[in-house]
């Protein structure tokens, strides 16, 4: 609701715990799934987002916001070296959060579409688990323990790929 | 989120130690339902998408995590081998490459054959005998592979590398499927490539360090559909120039590092844009560096021109019709007048542009040379230690920024570029090679010089 904005269009999103974001037009398009929705013409004034929660939301809102008003990597690529630079240092910022947020922003931006985004959580996991033993990694992802092998099924898993163990 | 912390720290706890002793009798279903991993209600491309980065090694020991994990590797569209010393430090020295290969036979043979392999990251470290190397590509391409980047990082006694009679990756240049190539070398030596390219797939190929074998026919010839060819201190054998003679071309990268090549022919008619980038490591350090580069290029449809180096671009070309955007940054240790001469010629060849970048040194080099319409050294000097934003970020220590805040330098530069456009004969009578040269007309729209426009 900013008054320096105000004349750009204006989407909502509404998150499962029915709180309400406006955000404009521009930075909605981040997410080639509400893009769609709104070329489509079948987005309302509202978006609802009944699986995605407000804490999940906002952080997701204030990547596409950063992302939308930064200058795109074009053939002017060597212009916009500083502002590569300073989307770097965002993202790394961005990511410094706990797993649990981590795997939900994924699943969300994965909901919604946002390609850079599932990147930048793909690979802020993947060095969270690299070089860990397999007990480090249930750890760090909080593995459902129903989901676990029983322990004759691990010790064939690691039997069958036993060249993978030593 | 967080509604039971201690059943959480709980379960973390149990889950490290890898056994489930209270699996049955802990009343644990809600919290589970909380604590149920995220990812498993992600799409098995996320997961693999996750592990794309991860050395193939530990993502098949993601197999035993859970039964959602089981299988997952199985279906990985994105293989990354590495016989770094980490993953495999249990090895004695002896057998370790031979398990690598082993390993890496083992997952292709042993991995769902449904799912085609869209990438394979090889990344080799130290001694690898090229038998070894090839037996592991071959074996690799056999899989109608995409994608395939393959580096190499030797350890520092290298003296058996520069033996020429290294050479190996036969057969890895031939492939029906391969879409985009990349080999890299970490360190100055070559890797020789004894038969020639036959990929009829490829449309994008980097090389870094790659000695090419030519043979009877033109480089690249077997690869009708390359489209962007970047070369990195790359030369042919047996020769000291690089001739690219290609018909779909349409980006071509030209690095050098290490001063590899003297000659560089190019005929690619349906070429974009082109880079060249010389930037010396050992400058100075041997007689070899006497020489420049000569470019011999025939690109009647070149759009970008980017030129960064130490020299001024010795260019011979037939012209170039439809140029729109050239960047020169040149840093030049000496500031003599030939080369002066050369960027005045330079720019006679592509007066065509419409949008001219260049850095300071450019014009102080030009205006040394020219005493008439001077402009102060000090002042250029001052300016100088301002940064530039023109040029990628190497040029930036020597690159320098012109402003636009003083109206009389601004109206002096303006002159003196418009003159070279327009082939002044004040400009070019000292030098005889000039002698023939038509006045030619200015068609530069812009002038920019870091970053303003005059």
């Amino acid at each position: 609701m900013s008054t320096s904005s105000s004349s750009s269009k204006k989407i909502v999103l509404k998150s499962a715990d029915n709180e309400t974001f406006e955000i404009d037009e521009i930075v909605a398009l981040e997410s080639q799934a509400i893009k769609n929705m709104i070329e489509d013409e079948c987005a309302d004034n509202v978006i609802p987002l009944g699986n995605i929660d407000s804490k999940t939301l906002s952080k997701i809102i204030e990547y596409c916001k950063k992302h939308a008003e930064s200058p795109k990597k074009d053939d002017n690529a060597d212009i916009d070296e500083k502002a590569v630079e300073d989307l770097k240092s965002f993202d790394a910022e961005f990511a410094k959060v706990d797993m649990p947020l981590i795997q939900d922003i994924l699943m969300a931006a994965n909901f919604l579409n946002i390609d850079n985004l599932i990147g930048l959580m793909c690979r802020t996991i993947a060095d969270r688990i690299k070089g860990k033993t397999p007990e480090e990694i249930r750890k760090i992802l909080n593995i459902n323990k129903n989901d676990l092998l029983s322990p004759e099924q691990e010790a064939k898993a690691r039997e069958e790929n036993s060249w993978a163990f030593d | 989120m967080k509604p039971f912390p201690f059943l959480v720290r709980f379960i973390a706890f149990q889950t490290v130690s890898g056994r489930f002793p209270f699996r049955n009798v802990m009343e644990s279903k809600t919290v589970e339902d909380i604590m149920d991993s995220r990812l498993s209600s992600l799409p098995d491309n996320i997961i693999h998408k996750i592990l794309s980065t991860v050395n193939m090694k530990d993502v098949i020991k993601t197999s035993v995590l859970s039964s959602r994990w089981r299988y997952i590797w199985t279906s990985m569209p994105y293989l990354n081998f590495s016989n770094e010393f980490s993953t495999w430090h249990n090895q004695v020295i002896g057998e370790f490459f031979p398990k690598f290969t082993q390993f890496v036979e083992h997952v292709l043979s042993h991995r769902n054959n449904q799912v085609p392999v869209s990438s394979v990251k090889l990344i080799f470290h130290g001694d690898v005998s090229s038998g070894n190397v090839e037996r592991i590509m071959k074996y690799i391409l056999s899989h109608s592979v995409q994608q395939m980047d393959v580096e190499y990082f030797f350890f520092t006694d290298h003296s058996r590398w520069l033996d020429d009679s290294y050479s190996v990756l036969v057969t890895l240049f031939s492939s029906r499927s391969l879409k985009r190539l990349s080999l890299t070398m970490g360190q100055k030596q070559y890797l020789t490539a004894s038969s020639t390219l036959e990929l009829p797939a490829l449309m994008t190929l980097y090389l870094s360090c790659v000695e090419l074998y030519h043979g009877d026919n033109t480089l690249f010839s077997k690869c009708p559909n390359l489209k962007n060819l970047t070369l990195k201190s790359c030369k042919m054998k047996g020769l000291d120039s690089l001739s690219i003679c290609h018909h779909r071309l349409s980006n071509l990268t030209l690095e050098d590092e290490w001063r590899s090549v003297k000659v560089v022919n190019v005929v690619a008619p349906q070429l974009d844009s082109l880079t060249i980038r010389y930037r010396f490591k050992e400058w100075g350090s041997d007689t070899d560096c006497l020489w420049k580069y000569k470019h011999e290029i025939s690109a009647p449809n070149l759009i970008s021109l980017i030129y960064e180096g130490d020299d001024p671009l010795a260019l011979s070309t037939d012209g170039f019709h439809s140029l729109e955007k050239v960047d020169l940054c040149i840093c030049s240790s000496s500031q003599e007048a030939a080369e002066a001469l050369e960027i005045v010629r330079l720019f006679q060849q592509i007066q065509s542009v419409k949008f001219l970048t260049l850095n300071l040194e450019i014009l102080e080099l030009i205006l040394i040379r020219d005493g008439q319409q001077h402009i102060p050294p000090t002042e250029l000097e001052q300016r100088q230690r301002q940064p530039q934003q023109q040029f990628g970020k190497q040029a930036h220590d020597e690159g320098c920024t012109y402003s636009h805040s003083d109206p009389t330098t601004s109206a002096a530069l303006e002159r003196n570029i418009g003159r070279f456009f327009t082939g002044d004969p004040d400009l070019t009578a000292h030098d005889p090679a000039e002698d023939g040269a038509s006045p030619a007309t200015t068609a530069a729209d812009h002038f920019f010089l870091g970053g303003s426009i005059l």
